[in-house]
């Protein structure tokens, strides 16, 4: 699938607090995704732990590819199937599925789109998260999967130190509005300057959306990368049903106006009172 | 109902209160990124330049290897003052508001020497500064090809100094917007390999493999 790999993706090195790191590449839907573990020492076999993960985003890619024909879901999606034929793992994802566009008032609406339904907005989280536990399960307590800007995050980044993600600005890639330090947790940003994905309005059908990005944290990474486009295409109007949802927390850039909501951003919140 | 979805999905022990937020630019540290390589981008040694920032009088952090730097003091996204009195809080009643300053911490790299002690996992020093240049990968994108995707990097002590590119892909009017996919997993790479501060940036755009093979590769000649 790949193309042949010429140099190995699997990289060592030790951070400036001491730790050792360890960063595998992975090409695959499309991205780039980075798999990386750290600890004061890296024992054991990592690199086959790697391996594991790394089969399982392959497997992903097998079973949920929308631009791949041999994959369940585009059999599914074209009527060659139907949804009890299809692996328990895609009939779980979509009905995953149906409860977000539900919860976010229609906003996030996998079956909005041309040619079927298409969850890739929520799998790629949702497998990030997967590929996280699959590394916490192999002992590697400090993880990070960064799934092209979505990632999950386990323990820490450095010693006392939860990772720290920045949330890219959305006028300049180069930049970030900030950051934020999250501890076992997911954290997904949806931009309109994401040209490339097919974020569509599900009420215009067309691009048009309400916010420049929004970002999202919290104890899910499906839910995550979900929501994060729910609140792109909603705006402030999703805060409604954003905030009744316990241990979330947001950040939506609106023209030159940024919202805060959530545990996440309370001390900035008490920072400005 | 909704709590029910939360419990469903959840697959995480739970979310502490570790998060906080840092209502600052922070400065993208450590990595210099210049189109069209690193011939004539000046020496990485050179001490920090002004910012091409408009806000170049808030102090811009000098990026020290050690990248022990706290919050950055360039407070380019700021607060605004009354955010109570804006219409859109009667909407967003428990928002926080802010305003969005554009920010272009376009890093300024000091590059100081590494300290030896805590470095001494890597026991080829020797190819661990110079210049790199990663193979040349076709980029393309289901049958469309876009050109070729060349990384080159400078690194000193053991930390890349600048990533430029010697080739991107020129085929096609979206060549730009091609090229702008690969910058920030460039930058990514960058940040988590250097900086203690961020370790990731969430929204980047997504990328392709073209430029991770180039990079990947050229790191690996460096020994990083």
């Amino acid at each position: 699938m790949s193309k042949s790999a010429i140099e190995p993706a699997f990289r060592t090195g030790v951070t400036p607090e001491g730790w050792q790191r360890a960063v595998y590449f992975e090409e695959v839907w499309g991205t780039v995704v980075i798999l990386e573990v750290r600890d004061e020492v890296i024992e054991g076999d990592i690199e086959s732990a790697f391996a594991s993960v790394v089969e399982f985003l392959h497997q992903v890619d097998d079973w949920f590819s929308t631009y791949r024909i041999d994959t369940p879901i585009s059999a599914y999606r074209m009527g060659f199937a139907d949804l009890a034929q299809m692996p328990p793992v895609i009939q779980q994802v979509l009905t995953q599925c149906e409860e977000i566009k539900e919860l976010t008032q229609g906003a996030f609406d996998p079956w909005a789109v041309k040619g079927g339904v298409d969850p890739s907005g929520y799998v790629k989280g949702w497998a990030a998260d997967v590929a996280a536990d699959m590394l916490v399960s192999q002992g590697y307590m400090n993880v990070s999967v960064n799934a092209a800007g979505d990632i999950a995050c386990r323990g820490f980044q450095s010693p006392e130190q939860p990772w720290v993600i920045g949330i890219r600005h959305p006028d300049d890639e180069m930049a970030v509005v900030g950051s934020v330090a999250v501890f076992n947790a997911a954290i997904a940003t949806s931009g309109e300057y994401e040209r490339g994905k097919h974020v569509i309005n599900p009420w215009t059908h067309d691009r048009t959306m309400a916010l420049k990005s929004a970002t999202v944290i919290g104890p899910d990474g499906g839910l995550a990368d979900a929501l994060a486009t729910a609140l792109l295409v909603a705006g402030t109007n999703g805060v409604s049903w954003f905030q009744q949802l316990p241990y979330w927390s947001g950040l939506l850039i609106e023209g030159e106006m940024m919202h805060t909501f959530g545990p996440a951003f309370e001390a900035l919140a008490g920072e400005s009172a | 109902m909704k709590r029910a979805i939360f419990v469903s999905v959840g697959t995480v022990v739970g979310l502490t209160a570790t998060l906080r937020y840092t209502p600052h630019a922070e400065s993208i540290g450590g990595t210099n990124l210049a189109l069209g390589g690193l011939s004539g981008n000046g020496d990485p040694s050179a001490s920090p330049t002004a910012p091409v920032n408009q806000d170049a009088a808030t102090p811009v952090p000098s990026v020290s290897a050690s990248m022990s730097a706290s919050a950055s003091p360039s407070a380019t996204v700021a607060k605004s003052a009354t955010p109570s009195q804006s219409a859109k809080a009667s909407a967003t009643p428990k928002a926080t508001q802010h305003t969005v300053a554009k920010s272009t911490p376009k890093a300024t790299h000091k590059a100081t020497p590494t300290p030896k002690a805590t470095h001494k996992a890597t026991p080829t020093p020797a190819s661990n500064s110079g210049v790199f240049t990663g193979s040349a990968v076709t980029v393309s994108q289901g049958r469309t090809q876009y050109g070729v995707i060349q990384v080159q990097v400078e690194v000193a002590s053991g930390k890349i100094t600048k990533i430029g590119f010697l080739q991107i892909p020129q085929n096609d009017p979206r060549s730009s917007e091609i090229s702008q996919t690969y910058i920030p997993v460039m930058r990514d790479e960058a940040l988590a390999a250097q900086s203690s501060k961020i370790a990731n940036v969430s929204g980047a755009t997504h990328t392709t493999e073209g430029f991770a093979q180039s990079l990947a590769s050229a790191l690996a000649k460096a020994g990083l």
